[in-house]
């Protein structure tokens, strides 16, 4: 608030302690959207080079999205007929 | 303001924590809420534990860190398959399905808890980091080493480095498959307890054999370098791709299959459990000196739950090269949400650290405590008979002169200790003098294996009278054991040579229950400061009978987590062989209780979610135990789009085959009509639906797992097997002088964003 003040007065502003810094700056990253689970794996993949893993967790994705499916009204529609 | 709540979830001992400013404000395992001993899953009461006891609602919470990586685990899992595949798909069945199903849904969870409350994004820590920061920053140290040793995190399995000033730098790990954790937890499954929750079981009996198989381990088992960097022989273990620990071979060497969880203990268990309780102390003295070599550093801080092994941390303090060790209370991955919200508040938002003047853990007295009237209320619910001491003198006094008459007092008082250990809070008390007491707590109160020890609780000024502790050395947290003084021993008796259990009933000392056959006791020294209430118990019961020490042992019994609430205290006390209860001011005797009152029903464990997908990932059918409204209104378009579309076919296809798609199509509508038609005929028939088609359902999961394991997975892990990639490390170096692993450094902020 102080800083605030200071400011609106366009008197010199001190800069940020480092703890509030760094507060901040970690405030706006998690105030950013998540990315989501397929990009995370696109990225963990990508630096990681495992590329070897991808036909195994596209088959995961698969298991996964059926079990969203699973435990939703249409698992009884869908399992018995897969 | 700045509040972080860290969360452990999905493995064993879920837990949550909040810090509010630097500062622990609640710690509590979701077990203690659910009464689910080692509940792992989702802390969804923990949580809401911790924001009552804040003050705070879901949109106060500044950051949300979950102690690992999830991504970086499930790396490890499919690592660990890959190298063994065709092999490992009935592990692989149990376990992969609960990825799908909750462990990649951490996000999910954590919305689904917090509500709309909380948008921001979670962070996520390393296992290990966790660990280490729940050992150092609540350590009165500015500076120290740090080791963590446990089964597995993401890939290490024991870690060690440097915590100095508000940083924590882990330097260099041990990675799966070799692990202390699970070298121990093999040998406790070997000798019929349950892994995750026997350990403390085998290191119980360890002291009743003699370790003449150490050698046998550390020669065929265990590649160990000199700095306690090891490599395991993993043909002797099953536990990368089986559902059991050890292998056949295992089974060959130490000459039989693994004892059945109630078959007799026999003396070859006995000698294994010492064996590999002596051998887990060389490997942790060996990584406590190379950790005091690479850092330089006079003080050490322990994790991971590897430190809950006192006998091992007791040898540390010894023989160690450390001046002074502190351990972690809640070494497990309980204390993985703790360390996991301090980190947030120290590393990464560099808040400074001064060590706290008496105790940061606070006694650990973290968890729920239940105020007089809200006792009172339970007690009366319940119809129990009471006697409210509202003088805390009289209360003091009365259970110290009922504890001196024998008798066994249920012990409740304030905030619930976070962690394992019954520190005064929820404890059962008992005179330490009277040689029956252990047989009658074991068999009587704990319903337990006879050959297990108690703790003694013991005024911090007589610690050095009764055991061989050094006067500056104190025990708050259970977690060293000090061998009873020789001036309690009645008689001088020479280490005789009969075995194991003949031992057991031994009078050895002047308080016979809670010395071990070894002469040893896992000591809690209580003072004023951490554990007030207990220290004026232990005074009162000194100037009583001139002892100062009680036995102090956790208030549930075998299988169940420590009680939590008036009504769990309540419910124990009335169906073991409690005399008496402390509930706040009130004490009720066993005696005055009418007959007519009855054990309340336990809570029990929550329902486990319904699916294909859920607990045992895989063997349980897609039968819901009670449909959510939106699963009832799915279903309803789902038999309205399949009814309409077996219409189509019967329209569509040759006329002789177009009678059996058109009378599943009626059949389906009349269904669907009736569905609609009647409310309250939803519910019984989707439940049938389900139960019917439940059969199908588990086929078609099984082969669906079964063509990803044998047809993706098993092609990718025999390639690369013949191209060389072993991520299993499994061939020893000899030419190499250590396995310590150098870590990658610690991530900037944006890396606690990231699963990897």
């Amino acid at each position: 608030m102080e800083q605030l003040a200071l400011a609106k007065r366009n008197l010199p502003v001190a800069p940020p302690s480092e703890p509030t810094r760094r507060r901040d700056e970690l405030q706006q990253l998690v105030d950013t959207p998540p990315p989501g689970l397929a990009i995370e794996f696109w990225q963990f993949l990508r630096d990681n080079k495992k590329w070897w893993l991808v036909p195994i967790l596209l088959a995961l994705l698969l298991l996964g999205a059926l079990a969203v499916i699973s435990s939703s009204g249409l698992g009884p529609f869908i399992y018995p007929f897969v | 303001m700045t509040a972080v709540l860290g969360i452990s979830a999905f493995y064993h001992d879920a837990a949550a924590a909040l810090v509010v400013d630097g500062r622990i404000v609640a710690a509590v395992q979701e077990e203690r809420f659910s009464r689910v001993k080692n509940d792992s899953r989702f802390p969804e009461s923990a949580i809401t534990f911790c924001l009552q006891e804040a003050g705070l609602t879901a949109n106060k919470i500044d950051y949300v860190v979950f102690y690992e990586k999830p991504l970086l685990k499930l790396d490890r899992v499919l690592e660990t398959y890959c190298a063994f595949a065709p092999r490992g798909f009935r592990s692989f069945r149990r376990g992969v399905p609960s990825w799908a199903q909750c462990k990649l849904h951490t996000n999910r969870e954590v919305r689904r808890v917090l509500g709309c409350g909380f948008q921001k994004r979670l962070l996520f820590a390393e296992h290990h980091e966790s660990h280490a920061a729940s050992a150092f920053y609540p350590s009165p140290f500015d500076e120290a080493a740090i080791l963590t040793v446990d089964g597995v995190g993401e890939w290490a399995t024991a870690t060690c480095g440097i915590g100095r000033g508000q940083r924590v730098e882990l330097t260099h790990e041990v990675r799966f498959p070799h692990s202390l954790g699970l070298l121990y937890s093999a040998f406790t499954h070997y000798c019929g307890f349950e892994v995750d929750a026997g350990e403390y079981k085998l290191m119980g009996l360890a002291p009743c054999g003699t370790p003449r198989f150490a050698d046998v381990i550390l020669e065929r088992l265990i590649d160990l370098k000199p700095d306690g960097s090891f490599r395991l022989d993993l043909s002797y273990f099953d536990y990368c791709t089986g559902l059991t620990m050890t292998s056949r071979r295992f089974h060959q060497l130490f000459g039989g299959p693994p004892r059945r969880p109630n078959a007799a203990i026999e003396v070859r268990h006995m000698d294994l459990a010492a064996s590999i309780q002596r051998v887990t102390e060389e490997i942790l003295l060996r990584m406590a000196q190379h950790a005091h070599e690479q850092s330089g550093m006079r003080k050490l801080c322990l994790a991971g739950g590897v430190a809950l092994n006192c006998v091992a941390n007791s040898r540390i303090v010894r023989e160690g090269a450390f001046d002074d060790v502190w351990i972690q209370p809640a070494a497990g991955d309980a204390g993985g949400a703790l360390g996991a919200a301090l980190l947030v508040w120290h590393q990464l938002l560099e808040q400074p650290r001064s060590p706290h003047p008496d105790d940061a853990q606070q006694g650990s007295l973290l968890g729920p405590e239940y105020p007089n009237h809200e006792v009172r209320a339970a007690l009366q619910s319940q119809g129990a008979v009471f006697h409210n001491l509202a003088d805390d003198a009289a209360l003091v006094e009365r259970t110290a002169a009922l504890l001196a008459e024998q008798k066994v007092v249920g012990w409740m008082q304030g905030r619930m200790e976070f962690g394992p250990r019954a520190l005064g809070s929820r404890s059962i008390l008992a005179d330490a003098r009277n040689p029956e007491m252990q047989r009658v707590l074991n068999e009587k109160i704990k319903l337990r294996e006879s050959f297990r020890p108690f703790a003694p609780s013991v005024l911090d000024e007589f610690a050095d009278r009764y055991f061989e502790m050094p006067r500056e050395q104190r025990s708050p947290y259970m977690l060293l054991v000090g061998s009873v003084a020789q001036s309690q021993f009645r008689e001088q008796k020479a280490w005789d040579a009969r075995m194991g259990a003949d031992r057991l009933n031994d009078v050895h000392s002047s308080i016979p229950a809670v010395t071990h056959v070894d002469h040893s006791a896992r000591v809690q020294t209580v003072d004023d400061v951490r554990h007030p209430k207990l220290a004026s118990l232990l005074r009162a019961f000194h100037a009583r009978t001139g002892c100062p020490l009680l036995i102090n042992t956790s208030f549930n019994i075998k299988d169940e987590p420590i009680v939590c609430s008036p009504v769990d205290a309540f419910r124990c006390f009335l169906s073991t062989g409690i005399d008496v209860l402390v509930i706040d001011s009130y004490l009720l005797l066993k005696s005055d209780q009418p007959a007519d009152v009855t054990s309340p029903t336990p809570a029990g464990p929550h329902p486990l979610a319904g699916g294909w997908f859920a607990g045992d990932g895989g063997d349980a059918a897609n039968v819901t135990e009670d449909p959510t409204p939106r699963q009832l209104q799915t279903f309803g378009w789902g038999l309205a789009l399949a009814s309409l579309a077996l219409f189509i076919v019967a329209l569509t296809i040759a006329s002789r085959w177009r009678g059996v798609p058109a009378s599943m199509a009626v059949a389906l509508f009349t269904l669907f009509s009736a569905y609609a038609l009647f409310p309250r005929l939803r519910r019984p028939l989707l439940r049938s639906w389900m139960i019917a088609t439940a059969p199908l359902t588990w086929l078609s999961s099984q082969a669906a797992l079964a063509v990803t394991y044998y047809l993706v997975l098993t092609p990718i892990g025999v390639c690369r097997r013949l191209i060389g990639r072993d991520s299993m490390a499994r061939r020893p170096e000899t030419s190499s002088t250590t396995y310590w692993q150098v870590r990658r450094p610690p991530a900037d902020q944006a890396g606690y964003l990231r699963q990897f």
